[in-house]
């Protein structure tokens, strides 16, 4: 069972971290060309501030479910 | 006029007062050990430690040099939401298995760690003296901060000096009294305190100069759209340059020594907690970037001196409340000496673990904590010196900060998932990247695509320590197992 849980978890890391690398490459070049312009405004902010704002929040809720999976559901504390 | 400084400084005073009250509350009653100083016992609670973590992260660079990167170059300044939301990520993968690795073999500082992996102590003594002076620089900027804003807001009435001594005194008192615990734990004041600021400040001045972020940003739009955007006709970064950064940082952000050794003052559980919610600290940016933007269209370029000084000038010429002027530099206070405890505190744990007992394996434990309390008192007064007597650009010169710390990064993720890293190829790969990342930085010479120096040292780094590792003898996979397995 310890065996099937470890990997398990090598790959939920290794899946959570092609997920924050996918976040990083929108927020600099060239996919953040996408985004790099002042306009539209969106919540009081330029678009691209916008954009990267976005992302963090998208990473935020990433972060939640990984946490979510690996602490709650699989107590991944080892203590 | 009077009261419109009188005001402040009572504040201010207050405010050190009650940080000074916390601080040496935390400390009392400890016992004097150095697993008490410098990591607290590993017992570090999750609501303790997101304090602890933001407020040593956020600075005076934040709070001071956040503002004025948005004044006078814009859409760069906004690596710094890119990077800091990301910066600690790594520590959800890392940061445990340093915890697990550090309870086992009585670990305090990272040099502990490369020290013990690569059974080296030249490695983890030449990584710590590289990142004393690092250290150095980062708190002298916080201490030139903190005294800037201090006799900015209250007229000159207190000289850069007296002011210096006195921010930076409360911190070293605490600091060598109570260890990691009172910087914690003051922490959780000062943090509180910069997020209200940050807020109140961030929104006041668009709404009251512009009638909102939205209408300010489609003043400065239609102004100086070049402003809004990068590596177009107009911005002040290139693309490269500015994507490279954000990388450096995030690779850098968990090598420095004082945010690493935080891995040993709690448990894995909290590692991941605080990680997750680090975020929500870092939407603070938003509203400090916005007091820069808002300087654009009403401080003509050229005004400042520094545009680092565009918060407190804006402060100081819009005859605001006192009381206003009273929470900004509580506010930034608190930004500039959250910081320079966490950074006094790393600074000493590094120096006298990594260096002095490193290579003086038999000293006492009464000794260890004589050395820790004087190397914070001493260091401390070297940082103050070279804040107050200048120096610091020489400093500055020398070291970029974060294009010599990311150098640790290959022997530290070589130590802990790579069993064919071995000592002759941390110790290479270090050099040689420490060593372009100087020359660069002394020779101001150009890189290649306009990468940040700092990013291209990394790359060289990295081939340096795999082809070195490969050419020689590896560990014993007994050994290595320890670690890569942990």
């Amino acid at each position: 069972m310890k065996k099937e849980n470890a990997i398990s978890k090598k790959k939920l890391y290794t899946g959570f971290l092609i997920f924050f690398l996918i976040c990083l490459l929108f927020q600099i070049f060239p996919l953040a060309e996408i985004a790099n312009k002042p306009l539209p405004i969106v919540f009081g902010m330029p678009f691209l501030m916008f954009w990267i704002v976005m992302w963090i929040v998208i990473e935020f809720v990433g972060l939640i479910i990984l946490y979510y999976i690996d602490v709650i559901k699989y107590g991944g504390d080892m203590k | 006029m009077t009261g419109n400084w009188v005001i402040p400084l009572i504040v201010m005073l207050v405010y050190l007062g009650f940080a000074l009250y916390i601080g040496l509350l935390a400390g009392k009653g400890r016992k004097a050990s150095v697993a008490e100083f410098t990591v607290a016992e590993r017992g570090l609670g999750p609501f303790i430690m997101w304090f602890l973590m933001g407020g040593s992260i956020f600075s005076a660079f934040a709070f001071l040099g956040g503002p004025g990167w948005a004044y006078a170059k814009g859409a760069p300044a906004f690596y710094i939401l890119s990077y800091g939301a990301m910066g600690l990520i790594p520590w959800y993968f890392i940061g445990p298995k340093i915890a697990r690795i550090g309870e086992k073999f009585n670990f305090f500082t990272q040099g502990d760690l490369l020290r013990e992996r690569y059974k080296s102590r030249a490695l983890p003594t030449l990584i710590a003296l590289v990142a004393e002076l690092a250290f150095l620089q980062y708190l002298a900027l916080q201490i030139k901060g903190t005294a800037y804003v201090f006799n900015t807001l209250t007229a000159g009435h207190v000289p850069i000096w007296l002011a210096a001594l006195i921010a930076y005194g409360i911190v070293v008192v605490y600091v060598a009294t109570g260890g990691v615990r009172a910087a914690a734990w003051s922490d959780v004041l000062q943090a509180a305190l910069m997020l209200v600021v940050a807020w109140i400040v961030g929104l006041y001045l668009p709404y009251h100069l512009y009638g909102g972020p939205g209408e300010m940003f489609k003043q400065i739009a239609a102004k100086l759209p070049g402003h809004l955007v990068i590596g177009k006709t107009g911005s002040h970064m290139s693309r490269m340059a500015y994507s490279t950064a954000i990388i450096l940082s995030i690779i850098g952000f968990t090598m420095w020594p004082h945010l690493f050794m935080k891995s040993y003052t709690t448990t894995e559980r909290t590692i991941k907690k605080t990680t997750v919610l680090y975020p929500t600290f870092e939407i603070i940016m938003i509203p400090i970037l916005f007091i820069g933007f808002a300087g654009i269209l009403k401080v003509p370029f050229g005004t400042l001196k520094s545009p680092d000084e565009i918060l407190p000038y804006m402060i100081a010429t819009l005859k605001t409340s006192p009381w206003l002027i009273a929470l900004i530099g509580a506010g930034a206070l608190s930004a500039a000496m959250s910081t320079s405890d966490a950074v006094t505190h790393g600074a000493a744990s590094t120096f006298v673990e990594d260096v002095i007992v490193t290579n003086n394996p038999n000293l006492t434990e009464r000794q260890k904590i004589v050395f820790l309390r004087w190397t914070v008192v001493i260091f401390g007064a070297i940082a103050y010196l070279i804040a107050v007597f200048g120096g610091q650009s020489l400093v500055k010169l020398l070291l970029g900060g974060y294009g010599y710390i990311v150098q640790i990064a290959p022997s530290v993720y070589g130590a802990l998932y790579w069993k064919r890293a071995t000592r002759a190829g941390a110790i290479w790969g270090f050099v040689a990247g420490a060593t372009l990342n100087g020359i660069y930085a002394f020779g101001h010479l150009k890189t290649p695509f306009g990468m940040n120096s700092g990013i291209v040292a990394l790359i060289l780094n990295i081939i340096v320590f795999f082809v070195v590792s490969l050419l020689t003898k590896p560990e014993p996979e007994s050994h290595t197992r320890e670690f890569v397995e942990a």
